[in-house]
Order: C-alpha cells, then sequence, then structure tokens
C-alpha cells in the first residue's frame, strides 16, 4: 500500500515525548551506585565462600551487611530492569508484544528484587531459623 | 552445585562478566560526561577495559583460591 | 521484531563475473552489490576482475572504470570525486565511506567487497534512498531560528563562539554515520540518527541562535535523542573525520543540565 506521508511528517514522527533525561539519568544513577556496591559484592562472597553457613548467617544478621546486601540487591534488579527495558524498546517493535514484554520485564525484576530483600531481611532478623 | 566444576566455570563466567560490566559501565560514565569520545581514547579504553576485567577476575580467583575459598 | 535475517527476495545471490581483459596488468577482484528495480530477480554479487593499472587510486575510479568499459549497467552516486558532496558514500570492505576518498589498496582483505549503505532501501545497485535521512535532517530545523530583529549588517559571533561551530559545520550529509550506526539500523523511522543530531547540536550551541530551549525540547525523546547508546560507530567511519558522538553527548549533557 503506498503512503502519501511526506518524508517530513515520517521523520516528525508523533513528536518528541518530552521527556528521557529522568530515565537516562537514573540508569547513570543505578550503574554508579552500583560500582562501589558491586566490588563490595564481590569481596563479600569471597570471605563467606570461605566460611561455612553458620558464619553466613551471622555475617548477614550484622546491620552494616545487611544493609549493603539489601542495597546491593535492590538496586542490581533495578539497573537489570532500566537494562532489559532498553533492549526490548531497541528491537521490539509491534506495540502488544513490547508493552507485554516491558511489563514481565518490570514484574519479574521488582519480584526478584523484593524476594531477595526479604530473603536478607529474614535472616538479618531471624538468625537464619526456618 | 556451586562447588562442582561446572559451577566453578560458571561462577568464574560470572566474574569476568562482571568486571567486563562494571569497567565498561565505568566508560561509558566517562564518555557521558563529555571526557574520551574521540576514537584513539575509545579504542584505547576498549583494550583497557577488557584487559582489567581479565586481570581483576584472575586476581580475585587467585585471593579466593589463598583464602580456602575454592 | 528486528529482523535478523534478509526476507527471502533481498537475500543475495551468486551473480555474474567478469574476467579482466588479456594484457592486463594487476589485476583486482571487486565484488559489487547489484539489484535492479525493473527485474524480479534478487539481488546478487557481481565480480569484476579488474585491470587496475587502468583506473586512478580511488575506488570510485575503479566504479567509473567498470561503468565505462565493462559493464554500462552498473549504477551508483558520484559527483565532486573530492569528498566535498558526499554522494559516493557506500560500504567499501565492509566499512562506510566514500568511494572517492578511499583508496582500493588501502581496503583489507584480498577482494574487494562494495555494497549499498546497510539498512537502508536500494534504489538500485549502489544507490540508497536518503528520503527519511534528508527528512530527519530537516526535522531539526537546520537554520537560524531568531525573534529579534535582524540587525543592520550581521549577526555578530565572537571568535571563541564561532569555534563551538568547527568540527560540525563540516559535515556533507552523505550518511555514513547514520546509516552504520545499529540503533539507526532497528529504529530510524523513531531515532533520528547521528547526522541529524549532529546537526541540531550545531544550531544548540551557536551564540546566535534564539531558539536553543525549543530545539532542545524537540530532542527530548526516548527514541529520537537517546536510543544512542554510544555504540562510536559513527564517529569511526565519518569519513570526514567528525564525531557525532560527542555532539549527542553534549546535547545529553545539556539536557541533563537543564533539569538538574
Amino acid at each position: 500500500m503506498a503512503s502519501y506521508r511526506t518524508p517530513l511528517s515520517r521523520a516528525r514522527g508523533l513528536g518528541a515525548a518530552g521527556h528521557g533525561v529522568g530515565t537516562w539519568l537514573g540508569e547513570r544513577v543505578g550503574g554508579i551506585a552500583l560500582v562501589p556496591l558491586c566490588l563490595w559484592g564481590v569481596f563479600a562472597a569471597m570471605r563467606l565462600a570461605a566460611h561455612d553457613y553458620a558464619y553466613a548467617v551471622q555475617w548477614v544478621a550484622q546491620p552494616v551487611n545487611a544493609t549493603l546486601l539489601v542495597l546491593l540487591f535492590a538496586v542490581s534488579f533495578w539497573h537489570m530492569h532500566d537494562g532489559l527495558r532498553v533492549v526490548v524498546e531497541d528491537y521490539i517493535h509491534k506495540t502488544l508484544s513490547k508493552a507485554g514484554l516491558l511489563l514481565l520485564n518490570l514484574f519479574v525484576c521488582g519480584l526478584a528484587g523484593a524476594l531477595s530483600i526479604l530473603s536478607i531481611l529474614k535472616v538479618a532478623f531471624s538468625g537464619g531459623v526456618s | 552445585m556451586l562447588g562442582s566444576p561446572i559451577g566453578k566455570f560458571v561462577l568464574f563466567g560470572m566474574t569476568l562478566s562482571l568486571f567486563y560490566h562494571l569497567a565498561n559501565g565505568i566508560r561509558h560514565v566517562v564518555w557521558d560526561l563529555g571526557h574520551g569520545l574521540d576514537i584513539k581514547s575509545a579504542n584505547a579504553s576498549a583494550v583497557v577495559v577488557m584487559a582489567f576485567a581479565i586481570a581483576a577476575t584472575i586476581a580475585v580467583w587467585v585471593i579466593a583460591g589463598m583464602t580456602g575459598a575454592v | 521484531m528486528a529482523q535478523f535475517v534478509l526476507p527471502k527476495n533481498s537475500r543475495i545471490g551468486k551473480g555474474r563475473h567478469f574476467p579482466a581483459p588479456a594484457g592486463a596488468g594487476k589485476v583486482k577482484t571487486f565484488k559489487v552489490y547489484r539489484w535492479d528495480p525493473e527485474t524480479d530477480e534478487n539481488p546478487r554479487w557481481d565480480t569484476y576482475d579488474v585491470d587496475v593499472d587502468a583506473c586512478g587510486p580511488m575506488v570510485l575510479d575503479v566504479l567509473i572504470h567498470i561503468k565505462s568499459t565493462v559493464d554500462p549497467t552498473l549504477a551508483f552516486r558520484r559527483s565532486c570525486r573530492e569528498g566535498v558532496c558526499g554522494s559516493c558514500a557506500m560500504n567499501i570492505g565492509g566499512r562506510n565511506t566514500l568511494a572517492c576518498t578511499q583508496g582500493w589498496e588501502e581496503v583489507p582483505g584480498k577482494d574487494c567487497q562494495i555494497g549499498p549503505l546497510p539498512a537502508s532501501q536500494v534504489i538500485k545497485d549502489l544507490i540508497p534512498d536518503l528520503t527519511l535521512f534528508y527528512a530527519q535532517y530537516a526535522s531539526i530545523k537546520p537554520w537560524l531560528q531568531t525573534e529579534t530583529p535582524e540587525p543592520q549588517k550581521e549577526w555578530k559571533q565572537s571568535p571563541e563562539d564561532r569555534e563551538k561551530l568547527d568540527g560540525l559545520y563540516e559535515c556533507i550529509l552523505c550518511a555514513c554515520c547514520s546509516t552504520s550506526c545499529p540503533s539507526y539500523w532497528w529504529n530510524q523511522d523513531k531515532y533520528l540518527g547521528p547526522a541529524a543530531l549532529l546537526h541540531a547540536y550545531r544550531w544548540i550551541i551557536d551564540s546566535r541562535d534564539e531558539a536553543t530551549g525549543d530545539r532542545l525540547d524537540d530532542l527530548e525523546d526516548p527514541f529520537k535523542l537517546y536510543r544512542c547508546h554510544t555504540i562510536m560507530n559513527c564517529a569511526q567511519v565519518c569519513p570526514k573525520g567528525l564525531n557525532p558522538a560527542k555532539a549527542i553527548s553534549e546535547v545529553k549533557k545539556m539536557l541533563a543540565d537543564r533539569m538538574t
């Protein structure tokens, strides 16, 4: 089907959404926060791997460790959401599949984040007794 | 599971990916601040990022081996 | 979903072979993309064994040689033959560049493969349809916008402010950058692409322009501007040595500055 839409009309499309800076800045903020958190996370993983389960439980129960762990997981899943969102927007163009995948991305990352935070808090508060 | 050879291989790969992602993320932040966008610097930082990822991964696994973590 | 495989009628088949003429000197093989809209045939790679001793040093010289002595059906754009007009932009040896400034001896590999600019509709052979590309340029309003009554003589600009346009005004709109950008490949209907954005920045930082804020408003969009993921292909291929990635980064910085 021939389209008689002019090239300029095609180039302008629906116009500028008037946002995007916030999302862009948010992506950078999450990423920058993850630099120290990830380095700490690697360090923590190495320490925990060298010890047993009981040590890990009392380690998580320490407020500083629990706080940093919660932040690490929360920001990681937020960052993961930001990244996957860009991938979906880049490659998926059909409105329905795009909306579906964006929702799925948000829900899965939200669920994983909430679950990990709650698990950390549970160990921190109860000392690992299930 | 994580202690098995396959588990260790996957963990090693994840360490490498994490450090690569981390270093490249910093590279992108520097770009976003407006620095290092000329081709020469950009090509050089690409090499630096890969070298850092490999070096940091090896360092972490050597230290983990010495402290009895693996 | 983005297409990762060419549709059936776009797959490139093996084409004809044109051997070097008898008594040729040094011979180099050029593999050239061919597609004729008049036929129903798929595109094909024609190979030309060219007597390069009879040609000038540039890829455009070879193409002109092929067209005038071997195969007059070959279609390509060219005009200035010295890197000023941007007409002969094409993909040479896997890299977008101008055929007129690319020496065939400098193309890596044994054979030299020449195709049209990637991810663009082909009109014929090496000629891409750049209608949307030009419209995207027009959409950023590439002219001085002012409300203050025109001065008697001219809009003044300090040498320092004039210097800010260096590295931007030289763009010849050859489309090498935009068509080398993966983000543009997938989203050219919504992403303006490096060339249009470089020009947008050229007007945004022009000290004489009075529509800076409106220009930034027109760019603040998740797709028009923010599909740039700093992939850097634009700067790598620009035959004029410009850096669209840097210009886009400056626009993003200005938008962030405006907000925070």
